[in-house]
């Protein structure tokens, strides 16, 4: 039990912790936020001030301060950087992981520490147009991997160059452009295409943003710190067009391969903008999985709708239901679905519920329904 | 029955009530957008005939709200609410979809070309602006720019006489 627990927690970790639903806050592109065009990592200088004063709740604040002294206070520290061209960051998250509550027999409890990065940021010119990442962390290994995989790692360390404001380059070490970037990670959409918390690959992102159109290309050649036979190499393409002036519809597709197994990964998405900080993900794809020796080959399928729902500045309402087909030419099939609340008291803190249910069908044979919760707490400095 | 009855024909009537309403969509760069909303858009619409006429629409520029506390102070400051805390659209005539005024923004005046709509006690107008010929300056933040064409919609009731 304690090694599936362990298991579970590499599932739920997220290396670098995308927010995908604040397209309904208006912010159809991660680059506006994020170093990262494709999200995730470090925020940039607005998105630290969008956190503090639109998705944080103004409440802890002292009540003499106005917006602009909580915006001026979102840099490391609490200070106003000095200094254009040098940014740190520091990025602490862990959770209570419970598992069958309420059960005597079986209930599971434990403290994971999920994410402990620092996190360096140098960048140069107008609108930041070189950067330089580096975001070195602790990440919690499973067991079976245990003396395989550092638990301390580079998470990212990439450099980024704006050829202009439509097109850009990035090298290095990221995550792979594929689909909606959920900050679940245990989401079938980040399972099936291998896209998750470990999954980052060195490479290089080309990346447009149009008026309507925004475009990545990725070409990769697996985590240059694993053994060639273990590198997933290839390439991604993600194409987002932006609907009704503030949604956005994409498709992805991505082929990678190892010496043992050869992945061919496609979905379609869409990102909807409820307005006032309220959002809708979905997707939908398959993965087609062709190994070495023919022995696990499969077409497997998924679909992700997610809802965010946010009544007041600070608190968001989730709900969460996935579909996962192991094999698509069988009948089994697993639905996952569950509520959550994530609550932003103040910048640098994010407290969040996530309860799931998870059910397997099959003509076959009967299981019973496995529930668990999580509470995570994520500080960032 | 009936009290749904009622009651869906009270939510369907809801939309054809009279209000008063100004959304500018404004796009952000590099990518994006947000909407400035204001419910407090005054002034009179006079239907004559089949044309339309209005004089001395305002809306308090600090009455314009964005959906995040600072941006709000952001905007009124780059608009200049403090010494201008109006915007006004004057001298409008309208026939058959398309109409003309005078929009004051800033203390600077610009002809506008209008096109609008009937939508049962409301007139809906939409125009579209560039900052820029108001005197306002390129704004960014952060590396955010916003812009200098920004879309207005103003839905307002009118009068027939």
């Amino acid at each position: 039990m304690k090694r599936f627990i362990l298991v579970l927690a590499f599932l739920f970790s997220n290396a670098t912790w995308s927010y995908t639903q604040f397209i309904g806050h208006g912010y159809t592109s991660c680059l506006n936020c994020h170093y990262n065009p494709s999200g995730g990592g470090p925020l940039n200088d607005y998105g630290r001030v969008v956190s503090a004063t639109l998705i944080s709740s103004g409440k802890l604040y002292p009540k003499v301060w106005n917006e602009e002294q909580v915006a001026g206070s979102s840099g490391f520290l609490f200070r106003n950087p000095t200094q254009n061209w040098f940014r740190t960051q520091v990025n602490y998250r862990g959770f209570q992981l419970v598992q069958n509550p309420g059960s005597t027999r079986s209930e599971q409890k434990r403290w994971i520490n999920m994410q402990a990065d620092a996190r360096a940021i140098v960048k140069f010119g107008e609108n930041d147009r070189f950067v330089g990442v580096a975001n070195f962390g602790y990440s919690p290994v499973p067991e079976n991997l245990k003396g395989e995989e550092p638990e301390w790692r580079s998470r990212e360390h990439y450099l980024g160059y704006r050829i202009n404001p439509k097109v850009g380059v990035y090298a290095g070490l990221m995550d792979k452009v594929f689909g909606v970037k959920v900050i679940e990670h245990i989401a079938f959409s980040r399972q099936a295409p291998e896209v998750m918390q470990n999954d980052q690959t060195h490479g290089v992102l080309l990346h447009y943003l149009g008026e309507s159109w925004e475009a990545f290309g990725h070409g990769f050649a697996g985590n240059l710190t694993q053994d060639d036979d273990l590198r997933m190499k290839g390439g991604s393409v993600m194409v987002e067009r932006t609907a009704f002036d503030v949604h956005r519809v994409g498709a992805s597709v991505m082929s990678s391969r190892n010496q043992y197994q050869e992945l061919l990964s496609y979905s379609t998405h869409a990102r909807l903008n409820l307005k006032e900080g309220s959002a809708v993900l979905a997707e939908v794809g398959q993965v087609q999985r062709k190994t070495e020796n023919g022995s696990d080959d499969r077409t497997m399928r998924y679909g992700l709708l997610q809802t965010y729902l946010r009544p007041t500045r600070g608190l968001y309402f989730l709900s969460n239901i996935e579909y996962f087909k192991r094999n698509i030419t069988e009948s089994d099939y697993t639905v996952r679905w569950g509520p959550g609340v994530q609550l932003f008291p103040a910048q640098r803190l994010e407290l969040r519920f996530d309860a799931y249910n998870t059910r397997s069908f099959s003509p076959d044979t009967s299981s019973k329904d496995s529930w668990m919760y999580l509470l995570q707490t994520h500080i960032w400095l | 029955m009936k009290a749904l009855l009622a009651l869906a024909l009270t939510l369907g009537s809801l939309s054809v009530l009279a209000e008063s309403k100004i959304t500018l969509s404004i796009s952000l760069s590099p990518a994006g957008s947000f909407q400035a909303v204001s419910q407090k858009l005054k002034g009179n619409v006079i239907k004559t005939g089949e044309s339309f006429s209005a004089d001395k629409i305002t809306v308090s520029i600090e009455s314009l709200k964005t959906g995040i506390d600072l941006r709000d102070e952001h905007t009124w400051k780059h608009m200049n609410s403090t010494k201008h805390p109006k915007a006004t659209l004057s001298d409008v005539k309208g026939l058959n979809g398309k109409a003309t005024g005078t929009l004051e923004v800033n203390g600077i005046k610009q002809p506008v070309g209008i096109e609008y709509k009937i939508a049962g006690p409301n007139i809906v107008a939409k125009f579209t602006v560039k900052a820029s010929e108001f005197g306002l300056k390129k704004v960014e933040y952060l590396g955010v720019g916003v812009s200098d064409s920004i879309a207005a919609e103003a839905i307002l009731p009118y009068v027939a006489r």
